[in-house]
């Protein structure tokens, strides 16, 4: 492989594990506002 | 990669100063009440180390001083503090560990913070870099603006208006200082020996900002940390 396409790979690979942990993050965060509504997710008084 | 700071000491200080405004919550923990102070002590400090990161290159092209590697080091200490502020979360949280990762908006743009901070820090070493080649400077660039606003969202959410704005404050120069055309300008001025006065008026303004930003910041957290160990 030459050096620019480990270079596009690496770049590839870090593309795909900031997607899969914002997925992740964002799973979480629509999770915990079905548990606990909006408003309290939200801290809105 | 850069050279250090000279001096063993001031080299030292100017990595390590963010450890000090965390070592009272170990008085703090001793006492058992380290998760009612936590969150701001820790929090404080990051943004601070935020502050100071993205105030590296600035200052780089201003007076080509040799302090790249600072950008590493306090970049890792907001990831590093994020994540002990997070992990604090799991282990002692209000429910559950998910609740104490996303059981409100703040404690969810938190993790946000630390899950775009996580790949920048792990290819934070020389051996990513090479590995990434311009691709690296690329994401680096792309995840410090992203961090950047998550930080501005988790203290909005927070509703703490006085911090957010020092926040803004204190990064808006580093900011007009990164643009193409303020850094051709600063590099004229520079080669010119710095005899031009309206750089020096734009950037007294800028500094003004910055240092209010900072100041603000700095009392917010010695106030936190002072409450905390007499509260302790």
């Amino acid at each position: 492989m030459s050096a620019r396409g480990k270079q596009l790979g690496s770049a590839t690979l870090l593309a795909v594990v900031l997607i899969l942990l914002l997925v992740g993050t964002v799973y979480l965060g629509v999770y915990e506002v079905q548990c606990n509504g909006v408003a309290a997710w939200l801290r809105i008084p | 990669m850069a050279r250090s700071p000279e001096g063993k000491l001031s080299g030292f200080l100017l990595r390590a100063w963010p450890l000090a405004f965390v070592l009272p919550l170990v008085y703090v923990a001793l006492k058992g009440k380290l998760m009612d102070y936590a969150d701001p002590v820790i929090g404080f400090d990051a943004v601070l180390c935020m502050i100071a990161c993205l105030a590296v290159t600035p200052l780089i092209t201003l007076a080509k001083m040799p302090i790249a590697k600072l950008r590493w080091w306090y970049g890792n200490w907001v990831f590093f503090l994020g994540a002990a502020g997070l992990e604090l979360h799991v282990v002692y949280p209000p429910v559950n560990p998910l609740c104490g990762m996303a059981g409100t908006s703040v404690d969810w743009t938190g993790t946000l913070i630390i899950a775009l901070l996580l790949p920048m820090t792990a290819t934070s070493s020389t051996a990513a870099q090479k590995l990434l080649g311009p691709e690296w400077k690329r994401w680096q660039r792309w995840l410090v603006w992203a961090v950047w606003g998550a930080i501005g969202i988790h203290l909005a959410v927070m509703m703490t208006w006085l911090p957010l704005t020092a926040y803004v404050l204190a990064t808006a120069p580093a900011i007009v200082l990164r643009q193409p055309a303020a850094r051709k300008g600063i590099k004229a001025w520079r080669a010119g020996g710095y005899s031009t006065l309206a750089w020096w008026v734009r950037l007294a303004v800028l500094g003004s900002l910055a240092v209010t930003g900072i100041v603000i910041l700095l009392a917010e957290e010695v106030s936190v940390i002072a409450s905390a160990v007499a509260g302790a």
